[in-house]
């Protein structure tokens, strides 16, 4: 056990470290005291609106996945699932809505022949037309 | 190091001249651990940039209970820490947007030699928890004392020993692993 702890320390400090030791940092240019020093006296113009919209929604999405568990995900998506579901259920039944009213209006001015399906209905509406 | 009394005055008055002197006189400490820890010229200009703004934001916050550079480097080690904890995340858990991002490149300029360097140190150290890199960094490469960098990151001496000693084992282990032993 005491040999194994030795190994490592050896090679820690004979092979690891040095490489570490050995990477040179970059030399910081006055180019990035000029950024530094307009961001204090101009921080509105250093960051746009866009880019302050952008950087928080980015911010707020990462920290957002980072709260959420595995499970908490999977309890998210069948959530988001769910509510896809629903809007998409609402927009159809207006949809519905709207053809009735329309068929019920036309019908009104020129009666013919209810009918559900979509192609007869449109035949009907050329017919009506075509009479105007 | 320490930092002339009216140079620190002027700094809390918000006088540009006396942030530039100490920007001169820490920049080099600051960013050395910064590239170490994250091996990037691009992510070090990006950070210490932050961390000077940061730094100039919370001037008035600064009591003298501490040394200024012992406060400055809480600012800075714990920014990068941070910093780094959410580029991990990303690497693993939305490798999608850490590509996007272009995080983790090796830059152009440098020679083969520096690549070949970086990129086993990138292997290396990419794999460890950024809490322990930080602490390997500060005591092994900055000689930092146990006692400095638990005040710096806020945490007990204790902790600090546990982190700087998981982490030598962890990098040896990787470094055994990735075959650079032979």
């Amino acid at each position: 056990m005491i040999n194994k702890t030795k190994l490592e320390n050896d090679t820690y400090h004979k092979k690891v470290l040095p490489l570490l030791t050995k990477v040179q940092p970059p030399v910081l240019g006055d180019s990035l005291w000029a950024k530094i020093e307009s961001s204090i006296t101009n921080p509105k113009i250093e960051q746009s609106i866009f880019d302050k919209i952008i950087s928080s929604i980015k911010f707020s999405f990462l920290e957002h996945m980072k709260m959420l568990s595995r499970s908490n995900m999977r309890v998210a998506v069948s959530f988001a699932s769910v509510a896809l579901l629903f809007v998409v259920s609402i927009f159809g039944y207006n949809e519905y809505v709207m053809y009735n009213d329309v068929n019920d209006y036309l019908s009104d001015i020129h009666p013919v022949k209810k009918t559900n399906s979509m192609d007869s209905w449109l035949d009907q509406q050329v017919q009506i037309l075509e009479k105007i | 190091m320490e930092i002339a009394r009216e140079i620190l005055d002027g700094f809390r008055d918000g006088d540009s001249d006396s942030f530039k002197k100490i920007y001169e006189l820490t920049k080099d400490y600051v960013s050395a651990v910064i590239y170490r820890l994250c091996l990037n010229v691009q992510e070090t200009e990006d950070l210490t940039h932050d961390i000077y703004v940061k730094l100039y934001d919370a001037r008035q916050k600064y009591d003298g209970s501490v040394a200024f550079t012992t406060w400055l480097y809480k600012i800075a080690f714990n920014h990068t820490l941070n910093y780094l904890k959410r580029k991990k995340y990303t690497r693993l858990k939305l490798p999608f947007l850490h590509r996007f991002y272009n995080l983790g490149e090796v830059n152009s300029e440098q020679n083969e030699t520096d690549k070949e360097l970086l990129a086993t140190l990138r292997k290396l150290m990419d794999n460890l928890k950024p809490e322990f890199k930080m602490c390997i960094v500060l005591r092994d490469v900055e000689s930092k004392s146990y006692e400095e960098i638990a005040g710096i990151l806020n945490i007990s001496v204790g902790t600090v020993r546990s982190r700087i000693n998981r982490g030598r084992k962890k990098i040896v282990e990787l470094y055994k692993k990735g075959g650079y032993d032979q």
